[in-house]
């Protein structure tokens, strides 16, 4: 050092901490990951896997925890598609144009997010509920909307809708309207131009989102909690069965429909980052 | 095609993008929209193609109104300031994009023969498998031209396409591009800031200041006879020099700059000086160069300073300067608009120093 050389292996650029800071925050990071967010999921395994399998598949063939697993399905499969029309839609209104009402719409699209889910499904109970505003008008034409799928498909849309807004709408916005107005320029009309330029831009990005907002559907437990009424083999999602479970002491079978649904919610994931690295390889963006 | 655009206003919220342009392009023009940003240059060019609305007035392409005609049905290329290529497609399918849109598709071998032609013209033929992200700028444009050019345009509108190219291929895909239009004929009309791409390329310029045309001329009629002050300021390289008109002469005191003789009434008034029209020769003047650089058999070019400005001369034939030097200056002649907008060509006051 004396003679004023900087030996290479010791070169530093002036933008890096230390090693050691670095090394430092990596660990912490890694172990607070580990701690906070792989360990319980890990437990969740474990303890469903400890009087083994068989065990573990026994407790998910029970016929209230099929129904469980066919309601969660059910509702997913319908919940998705509905919001992924509907938040592409959104996101496409506001991305391509310009109208009143349009920052209305984009902070609409949040709300799910900062609204508690409990009051989600209370909304329902209070307009669809027996005592509700649209209650005796719905008991007189003898549909039930609360306390069954209906009422379970509407609180599971509300929570879930943004998923798939939010996640295309940067893009779609980042992409602006040049591909479109060259498109028009090109002779080619709305909806081609939806289907040829707009939607294949997007396409990683609502992959993305569709996954997200289906784990979520699967996974959601407040809204659902408050509209389902807890009828065991009707109106329990996998959520709400896994608290049933637990509550009565059926550890084996609350752990063992709690690592499935983890499951469900695992795949989802490694779908989503494959994707992700798809999109990335491809040089689209995602 | 002939283009007639006439009294076209178009409002954003409180501000006027355009007001009133009228404007006509004869068939198989090459005509340029020059003007600062914010000049509504950009505005015109999306109210031909359609992709903007106008608030009043008529665009009638080859004798159709276009009033309430969608951009799709106008059929008219444009080539955007940043390609807008569709990113997800290959060269191949953006060049092939107008043709497979088509009410009448052509059948799938037609559509790649056409494309194969249209990319020998834009001279890429080896990109056509290639995706927008992998291939360069001029390249970009190049596809950007063959796409807007499949549809078999009748108007070729261009917004600032060579503003993404540096500076060395700019050049080059400029007289390219101007070849094109010669051989295939087509109305072209480009919208840029840049006046050395608008005089290099244009059959004739439209100057567009705040939303109006100041003056539609050919390049020589806009240098000669700049309608307005800021014509003259914004086209062709020229010192802009506040003077005072007296008795037929304006007068630049106290800068050391000879007067010239004006048919001006007294009063303030703005001189537009070109480096050709201002002459540096040896002698104790008030005015020093600063800079002074040979080229080639022509006289030197100089930067004089006088008083507080600097200006672009040339030195008398032969001269040459020292950076440092004094010199005196004479003035060969320059446009001076009176404040009444009136203008007058200056001519030297001094037949003496008179170059």
């Amino acid at each position: 050092m004396s003679d004023g050389t900087i030996r290479p292996e010791r070169f530093q650029p002036a933008w890096q901490d230390r090693p050691w800071i670095r090394r430092l925050l990596a660990v912490a990071a890694v172990l607070v990951a580990l701690v906070m967010l792989a360990l319980p999921l890990l437990a969740v395994f474990v303890e469903a896997l400890r009087r083994g399998l068989p065990v573990a598949l026994d407790a998910i063939a029970e016929p209230d925890t099929l129904a469980a697993i066919r309601l969660t399905l059910l509702v997913a499969l319908v919940t998705v598609p509905v919001n992924l029309v509907g938040g592409l839609a959104a996101a496409w209104c506001i991305a391509k144009f310009d109208f009143p009402g349009k920052r209305v719409l984009t902070t609409l699209i949040d709300l799910p997010f900062s609204v508690s889910p409990v009051i989600a499904g209370l909304v329902f109970v209070l307009i669809f509920g027996a005592q509700g505003w649209l209650g005796p008008w719905l008991q007189a034409r003898d549909i039930q909307v609360i306390f069954a799928l209906p009422g379970l498909v509407l609180a599971t849309l509300f929570v879930t809708f943004p998923f798939v807004a939010r996640t295309v709408l940067p893009l779609m916005q980042e992409q602006g309207r040049d591909e479109e107005e060259a498109a028009a320029t090109l002779g080619a009309g709305g909806l081609r131009t939806f289907l040829m330029v707009t939607l294949p831009n997007v396409k990683w990005g609502l992959l993305a989102g569709v996954l997200l907002c289906n784990a979520r559907a699967m996974g959601e437990f407040g809204a659902v909690s408050v509209v389902s009424g807890h009828i065991r083999g009707e109106t329990n999602t996998m959520p709400l069965h896994v608290e049933i479970l637990y509550n009565e002491y059926q550890f084996a079978g609350a752990f063992a429909v709690a690592a499935l649904l983890a499951l469900l919610g695992l795949v989802t994931l490694v779908a989503k980052t494959g994707l992700e690295r798809l999109s990335g390889r491809n040089g689209n963006l995602a | 095609m002939s283009v007639d655009v006439q009294d076209i206003v178009r409002r954003f919220g409180s501000t006027d993008a355009l007001k009133g342009v009228s404007l006509s392009v004869r068939e198989g023009e090459f005509l340029a929209l020059l003007g600062p940003s914010g000049s509504g240059k950009t505005t015109l060019l999306r109210v031909l193609a359609g992709l903007e609305g106008s608030d009043s007035g008529t665009v009638h392409i080859a004798g159709r109104d276009m009033t309430g005609v969608p951009a799709r049905e106008r059929n008219i290329g444009v080539v955007f300031q940043h390609y807008a290529l569709f990113r997800h497609m290959t060269v191949f399918d953006n060049v092939a994009f107008g043709l497979r849109v088509r009410r009448q598709r052509p059948s799938s071998a037609e559509i790649a023969a056409r494309v194969r032609r249209l990319l020998e013209l834009v001279q890429v033929p080896e990109l056509e498998r290639r995706y927008p992200d992998q291939i360069s700028g001029g390249q970009r444009q190049r596809v950007a031209l063959a796409r807007a050019l499949a549809i078999e345009p009748r108007l070729l509108l261009l917004d600032e396409p060579f503003g993404a190219l540096d500076a060395l291929v700019r050049k080059d895909v400029r007289r390219w591009v101007r070849g094109l239009h010669d051989s295939l004929g087509i109305t072209t009309i480009l919208v840029t800031h840049d006046q050395e791409e608008a005089m290099e390329m244009a059959d004739r310029i439209a100057v567009m200041e705040s939303g109006r045309i100041m003056q539609l001329d050919t390049v020589g009629a806009l240098l000669r006879n700049p309608a307005s002050a800021f014509v003259a300021g914004f086209v062709g390289e020229a010192a802009r020099l506040p003077c005072r008109v007296q008795n037929g002469a304006a007068h630049f005191d106290p800068l050391p700059v000879p007067p010239l003789q004006v048919a001006l009434p007294d009063g303030p008034a703005i001189a537009f000086l070109r480096p050709s029209e201002i002459v540096a020769r040896h002698g104790s003047g008030a005015a020093t160069v600063r800079l002074c650089r040979t080229e080639g058999d022509g006289p030197a070019r100089l930067i004089v300073q006088a008083g507080d400005v600097m200006l672009d001369a040339l030195a008398q034939p032969d001269e040459t300067f020292a950076r440092g030097e004094s010199c005196r200056l004479s003035i060969r002649g320059g446009h001076v608009f009176a404040e009444s907008g009136e203008r007058a060509q200056g001519v030297p006051l001094d037949e003496t120093v008179a170059g």
